[in-house]
C-alpha cells in the first residue's frame, strides 16, 4: 500500500472540479435510476459508459463509480416508499423498511439507508483499498462445490424471512427454486417447462418478476383496501438518524458491511445475496426477532450496509484479477478496455496510478452519495404523502413501463401482472414473498454449481464435503437453519404471549 | 380444521406433481451422468413433502385464520379486480395504440375508478405524468417505448 500515491489520487479527485464534477454527476444519476422500478445499477452504467468516450480515464471511471454507489442507495428509496426495490439488491430492504414507511417512519428508514450505505460503501471501499490482493486468493479458491455450499447457505435464510409459519416459507422457497428451474437447462440447454414460449427459453426475467410480486401485489392490495387503511403521516423530520438509531444499528452496519465485502469479492455474488444474508444475520442475533417484519430499524441498516459494501467487494476480483465481481463490475471491465486499460495483475504494475484513482473515486464516491442523499431526503419521502388515487396509478405505470424498459417487451409486462396476481393471492394466503424473490437468485447458482460438482465427481456426492471452504458455509447454513427454526419458535411463543394480553405485537 | 391450508398444500403438491411428471418426461443425460430433471425433481419432492405437512396442519388444527377472505359484497374488491382488467387492457393495447395515449387513458381511468373528482387534477395529473415518464425512459435512458398509432401521424 503506497499512502503517498494514495494521497496523490485523493487529490487528484477532490481537488480536480471536473472530476468532482464528473463523481457527483454520476451519484445523482445512479440515485434516479436506482429508484425507477426496473433500471437496475447494471442498466445505469451500461447506459452511460458511451458518454465516457473521449474522455480522461481518471474522469470517466469517478462518474461510472459514482453511477454505481448511487444506484445501490438509490434502490432502497422505492423499496422503503412504495414497496419496490428499485435494484434487486435493495430486495431485502422492502422486509423493514415498507413497514416503516407504513407506520409513518420514511424519513427515518430513509435516512438510516442512507447512512448505512455510506457507511457499508466506506467500509468496503477501504477494505477494497488495503485487501485487494489478499481478498482476490481467497476468491480464487472458489470451486462448483464452494459456490453450492455459499448458495445453500444463501438459501438458509429462507426460515429467517418466513414470516408466521416455516412451512409457508419453504414452500415459497421452494415454488421460487422451480421457477428458477424454468428456461434451459444450465448444463445440458434441454430446454424445461417453457409451455412452448420462446421468452421463457432463458426463464422468467427476473425485474418484471421482483415488480410483479412487490409492487403489482402491493398496488393491488392498496387499491383494494382504499378508505379503509389509514392514512400514512409521513414524518420527514431529519437527513441523518438520530443518535439512538446510529447506537443500536451499529453492530449490524460494522457485521452486515463485512459480510457484503466478502460476498461481493466472490466472483457472481452480488448485492442481493449480500442483503439477504445480512438480513438473516442481523435477526438470527437480534434481542427482538420477533419485531422483525414489522419496521425495524437494523434490519433497514443491515440490507443496506451490506448491498453497499458489495460494490467494494465486487471491486476486488475486477481489480486484482481481471474478472468481474457481479453484472455491474462486467460493465465497468468494458469501461476499463474502452479506456486502454486491462484489469488484471498487470494493471498493478503498468497503471498502479489509475487504481489509485480507482481507490480514490469510490471513497468520493461514498461521501457524494451521502451529501446528494441528504439533499434529496425530504423531496423522496414527500412521494409517500401524495394522494393514493394519484399514487397509485401513477405507480403502476411506472412499474409496467419498468418491467418493459429492461427487453422492451410486452409479454414481461403479462408476467409482471401475472405475477403481481399471484403475489396478492399469496398475501392473502400468508405465504411469504421473500423466500420466492431469495430462490430466484440463487436458484441458477445452486443447481449449476450442484450439477458442476456432481458431474466432475461422475455423481459421487461426497465430493460436496471434500472442502474445507464448502464444510465451514455448510456447517454456517446447518446452525443457520437451526437458528431461524428456534427463532421462530420463539417469535410464535411471543407473539402469542402479546395476544393474550391484548398488546399489539411490534 | 383450516381448509385454506389443505387447499395450499393441494395447490402446492399438484405445481410439485407437475414439475416431477414433466421432469420425468426429460432426456436422461448419460454423458454427465445427471440430467435436466435431477434439480427440479428435487426441489418438486420437498415441494410435495412440505405441501403435505401444511395440509396435516390444517387439518390437525382448530384455530382459524390464516386467509383474508374475498368479500365481493366490498367494492375494494370489484375496484382492485377492474383495475387489474385496465392494466391488461393496457398491456394488451400498448403496442397497437401506442405508450404516450394509452398512458393517458390508463392514468385517467384509474384515477378516476379511485374517487379522483377534480377536473384540473384529472386533466394534469395523466398528463404531467405521462410526460415525465416518456422523458426519464425514452429521452434520457433512451428506451424506446410503443409508439403505436402516433408512428402513422409520422412521429
Amino acid at each position: 500500500m503506497d499512502f503517498g500515491l494514495f494521497l496523490t489520487s485523493l487529490g487528484n479527485v477532490v481537488l480536480h472540479p471536473s472530476v468532482l464534477l464528473m463523481v457527483f454527476i454520476g451519484v445523482a444519476g445512479g440515485i434516479t435510476i436506482g429508484a425507477l422500478p426496473g433500471l437496475t445499477a447494471t442498466m445505469g452504467v451500461a447506459l452511460l459508459v458511451p458518454f465516457t468516450f473521449g474522455r480522461p480515464p481518471t474522469e470517466s471511471l469517478a462518474m461510472l463509480l459514482g453511477i454505481y454507489c448511487g444506484a445501490m442507495y438509490g434502490g432502497s428509496i422505492s423499496a422503503i416508499l412504495i414497496r419496490t426495490p428499485g435494484t434487486p439488491a435493495a430486495a431485502a430492504t422492502v422486509l423493514e423498511g415498507y413497514p416503516m414507511g407504513q407506520k409513518g417512519q420514511a424519513g427515518r428508514a430513509l435516512s438510516m439507508a442512507l447512512f448505512a450505505s455510506f457507511c457499508g460503501g466506506t467500509i468496503g471501499a477501504l477494505i477494497m483499498t488495503f485487501l485487494s490482493p489478499v481478498v482476490s486468493r481467497f476468491a480464487l479458491e472458489f470451486g462448483p462445490v464452494e459456490y453450492f455450499a455459499l448458495a445453500l447457505f444463501g438459501l438458509s435464510v429462507i426460515i429467517s424471512i418466513s414470516g408466521d409459519s416455516v412451512v409457508k416459507g419453504v414452500m415459497s422457497g421452494m415454488f421460487g427454486l422451480l421457477l428458477a428451474t424454468i428456461g434451459f437447462d444450465p448444463i445440458s440447454g434441454f430446454p424445461r417447462y417453457t409451455f412452448g414460449r420462446v421468452e421463457l427459453l432463458e426463464g422468467p426475467a427476473f425485474i418484471p418478476t421482483l415488480i410483479g410480486l412487490f409492487a403489482v401485489s402491493e398496488i393491488l392490495n392498496s387499491i383494494e383496501k382504499m378508505g379503509v387503511l389509514k392514512e400514512i403521516k409521513a414524518s420527514i423530520d431529519r437527513y441523518i438518524p438520530s443518535w439512538q438509531d446510529i447506537k443500536v444499528s451499529l453492530k449490524n452496519i460494522v457485521k452486515s458491511s463485512l459480510i457484503g465485502t466478502a460476498i461481493g469479492s466472490i466472483p457472481g455474488a452480488g448485492g442481493d445475496i449480500a442483503a439477504f444474508v445480512s438480513y438473516g444475520e442481523a435477526k438470527r442475533s437480534s434481542k427482538h426477532p420477533h419485531l422483525y417484519g414489522t419496521g425495524v430499524i437494523e434490519g433497514v441498516a443491515a440490507t443496506e450496509a451490506a448491498n453497499n459494501a458489495c460494490s467494494g467487494g465486487a471491486m476486488i476480483p475486477l481489480l486484482s484479477l481481471g474478472v468481474p465481481g457481479d453484472a455491474v463490475t462486467a460493465v465497468l471491465l468494458g469501461a476499463f478496455v474502452i479506456q486502454g486499460l486491462q484489469p488484471g495483475p498487470l494493471l498493478y504494475r503498468e497503471h498502479l496510478d489509475v487504481v489509485y484513482n480507482v481507490f480514490a473515486s469510490m471513497l468520493v464516491a461514498n461521501v457524494a452519495m451521502l451529501l446528494v442523499g441528504m439533499a434529496g431526503i425530504r423531496f423522496f419521502a414527500r412521494i409517500i404523502l401524495v394522494k393514493r388515487e394519484i399514487l397509485n396509478p401513477v405507480i403502476f405505470v411506472l412499474s409496467l413501463v419498468g418491467s418493459f424498459a429492461m427487453r422492451q417487451n410486452i409479454f414481461d409486462v403479462g408476467l409482471t401482472l401475472a405475477f403481481g396476481v399471484l403475489g396478492w393471492i399469496m398475501m392473502r394466503a400468508k405465504f411469504p414473498l421473500s423466500p420466492i424473490l431469495l430462490a430466484l437468485i440463487l436458484g441458477p447458482m445452486t443447481e449449476a454449481n450442484l450439477r458442476r460438482a456432481l458431474t466432475i465427481s461422475q455423481g459421487d456426492y461426497s465430493i460436496l464435503v471434500s472442502r474445507p471452504i464448502a464444510i465451514a458455509l455448510f456447517v454456517l447454513a446447518a446452525l443457520s437453519l437451526v437458528v431461524g427454526i428456534l427463532n421462530q419458535r420463539k417469535i410464535r411463543k411471543l407473539l402469542a404471549e402479546s395476544v393474550e394480553k391484548g398488546q399489539e405485537p411490534g | 380444521m383450516r381448509i385454506h391450508d389443505i387447499a395450499g398444500g393441494a395447490v402446492g403438491a399438484g405445481i410439485g406433481l407437475y414439475a416431477l411428471i414433466q421432469g420425468a418426461k426429460m432426456p436422461p443425460d448419460h454423458i454427465m451422468k445427471i440430467g435436466p430433471s435431477f434439480f427440479p425433481s428435487l426441489v418438486a419432492a420437498v415441494l410435495i413433502g412440505f405441501s403435505a405437512l401444511l395440509a396435516l396442519q390444517g387439518a390437525l388444527s382448530r384455530k382459524p385464520g390464516g386467509f383474508e377472505r374475498v368479500d365481493f359484497r366490498s367494492f375494494g374488491i370489484w375496484r382492485a379486480l377492474l383495475s387489474l382488467g385496465a392494466a391488461a387492457a393496457y398491456t394488451a393495447l400498448l403496442r397497437p395504440v401506442g405508450f404516450l395515449p394509452m398512458t393517458v387513458l390508463f392514468i385517467l381511468a384509474l384515477m378516476l375508478l379511485l374517487g379522483a373528482r377534480g377536473p384540473l387534477g384529472l386533466v394534469l395529473v395523466p398528463l404531467a405524468a405521462t410526460a415525465g415518464v416518456w422523458l426519464v425512459f425514452e429521452q434520457v435512458l433512451l428506451i424506446t417505448l410503443p409508439v403505436g398509432l402516433l408512428g402513422l401521424l409520422g412521429f
